[in-house]
């Protein structure tokens, strides 16, 4: 795999995950916009709707809205269907709790950076060391 | 995160090892959001149900059931209260949960009340007899709750979730990050209101129009004379949903932290301005109405957050000598509390009589077992959580026409 780039960022629940990316410019509600029975999007108007979250590096601004998310996240950790882990912009304390139980590390980056990663590239989120690299899909 | 010797003989096992779990998951949540240290915890807001969720194994359901009675053999350390549940507990209303969780629901309202926890089963706590004081220090998890008690009460919550809150009410320590400090405090948006609100749902647009702009930055806003409970109420609800988990407002010469616009307004920041007015306050409407015109209509759901007592009256008012049309589900959400209170005073028979049915302990969200197609709320977030949890077509119109639409069966706008 080629390698994009190598993106510094900063830790917010350590840990080691990499996976496909899966990025929308929508924040989520994981109370509300996404079921951890199935790990996908359930609402119509997100840009991810009715997609598989299991096991993919979920890049988005946040996550946002409900109290509920903790459970949600957790709840998909249990199940199997958890993305593997999170890159935001800023961190949603409901939802990181929900990564801190399910152990899913999460890294904040710049806005700016964000472009670096597109829909498809393969990622390693390296929350301990606060690196984010990117490879091209092949 | 710096941990005093109480707090190292709790995460070393002194009260087991369940509670040294959630004292571990508060600290890395802490170190997380940039807490350095464990202040102590009045007022706790806690989450404490099983997921309700359709499809989820009997293992992970039973992960939450252990923790639970468990955590209930404790006593809790200061106030707390229940966040709503997902099923009626007192008619147990929602079928679309197992025999085993809605059994294991009604044995939790025991095993709370034992540990100590005021089984309310309220997401406005402030409502149902928790009225925190100026600058006291909560763990409450409910958006909505956490923003109307910072914004009107000048109390200091995070957004928790489920295990934060029980770790704040079983330990007595929250992490102290966020709106718990005075620097996170303040407005960087400024917002002025350059049009007359006309209904408790036109506050519910203006939170849902400054949340999609503002983001998570804190609004101050401007102009605005008086605001009532139930106004305030939609504001809260809606503004964190809208937005990326909006902690609070300002309302210039109204709210505690904000004498004046400017003592609300953050120095160290650029200040954005924001303008909402007429254009807006229709746009924000339309924007969530996805009927068309005589499209009928199967849910009516109001008490999002729940009904108050003076909202109950209000509802009764406007119903009264109607009736819901056939094939219409009226459904008004409230605490328990509530509806007992709006027995005794007769509102909650004018509601049933004229067909509506009222619902305690539920959340709103939660009635997927419904299947509500076409669902009109006066709730802002209620429309949203129609729209994706629920996947029906939504639209928002304040009480009379909500009732107007019961009635009719039909979307007049």
């Amino acid at each position: 795999m080629k390698e994009k780039t190598v993106i510094r960022g900063k830790r917010i629940v350590p840990g080691l995950a990499s996976g496909r990316a899966m990025v929308s410019e929508t924040a989520l509600c994981f109370r509300s916009e996404f079921d951890p029975a199935s790990g996908k999007v359930i609402d119509v108007q997100h840009p991810l709707y009715d997609r598989d979250l299991s096991g993919r590096v979920l890049v988005m601004p946040s996550g946002t809205g409900s109290s509920g998310n903790t459970m949600h996240v957790r709840v998909a950790g249990l199940e199997g269907t958890a993305p593997a882990a999170l890159i935001n912009l800023e961190a949603d304390p409901p939802s990181v709790l929900g990564c801190v139980i399910a152990r899913i590390p999460v890294i904040q980056l710049e806005a700016a950076d964000l472009n670096w990663i597109a829909d498809g590239d393969w990622v390693e989120v390296d929350s301990d060391r606060e690196t984010v690299r990117v490879y091209e899909p092949h | 995160m710096k941990l005093t010797e109480e707090q190292k003989a709790v995460l070393d096992g002194e009260r087991g090892d369940l509670l040294a779990r959630y004292l571990e998951w508060s600290i890395l949540w802490g170190e997380a959001l940039g807490a350095t240290r464990l202040v102590p915890v009045t007022n706790v807001h806690c989450i404490l149900r099983t997921p309700c969720l359709k499809g989820i194994s009997e293992r992970t359901l039973d992960t939450y059931l252990d923790e639970f009675r468990e955590l209930c053999g404790h006593r809790v350390k200061c106030i707390t209260l229940t966040h709503a549940n997902c099923t009626d507990l007192a008619a147990l209303r929602e079928k679309g949960l197992t025999e085993k969780e809605l059994n294991f629901q009604q044995e939790l309202h025991a095993m709370a009340a034992r540990s100590g926890v005021k089984a309310t089963w309220s997401c406005a706590p402030y409502q149902v007899g928790a009225v925190p004081k100026f600058r006291e220090i909560c763990a409450w998890t409910e958006s909505s709750a956490v923003v109307y008690s910072n914004s009107m009460l000048g109390a200091r919550t995070n957004r928790n979730g489920m295990e934060s809150s029980l770790a704040a009410a079983f330990l007595g320590w929250v992490p102290e990050f966020g709106a718990l400090l005075d620097r996170n405090r303040k407005a960087s948006v400024r917002v002025e209101l350059q049009v007359e609100m006309k209904s408790v749902s036109d506050w519910g647009a203006l939170g849902y129009y400054v949340g999609e702009k503002a983001g998570s930055q804190i609004p101050a806003f401007e102009g605005i004379g008086e605001i009532a409970p139930a106004e305030a109420k939609q504001l809260s609800a809606s503004l964190p949903y809208a937005g990326r988990g909006t902690t609070m407002f300002h309302l210039a010469g109204l709210t505690p932290e904000a004498p004046t616009v400017e003592e609300a307004l953050d120095p160290r920041q650029p200040v954005e301005s924001l303008i909402f007015d007429r254009d807006d306050l229709r746009t924000t409407y339309r924007k969530m109405n996805r009927m068309e015109k005589g499209e009928p209509i199967d849910t009516v759901a109001l008490g999002c957050p729940f009904s108050s007592l003076d909202e109950l009256r209000e509802i009764s008012q406007v119903l009264s000598h109607q009736r819901v049309a056939p094939g219409v589900n009226l459904i008004v959400c409230t605490s328990r509390h509530t509806l007992a209170d709006a027995r005794r005073h007769g509102y909650a028979g004018v509601i049933e009589e004229a067909g509506g049915h009222i619902l305690s302990d539920i959340c709103p969200g939660a009635l997927g077992h419904a299947r509500p197609r076409n669902y009109v709320s006066n709730s802002f977030k209620q429309a949203f959580y129609g729209r994706s949890a629920l996947a029906s077509r939504t639209g928002v119109l304040p009480l009379e026409g909500c009732i107007e639409a019961a009635v009719s069966g039909r979307w007049l706008d």
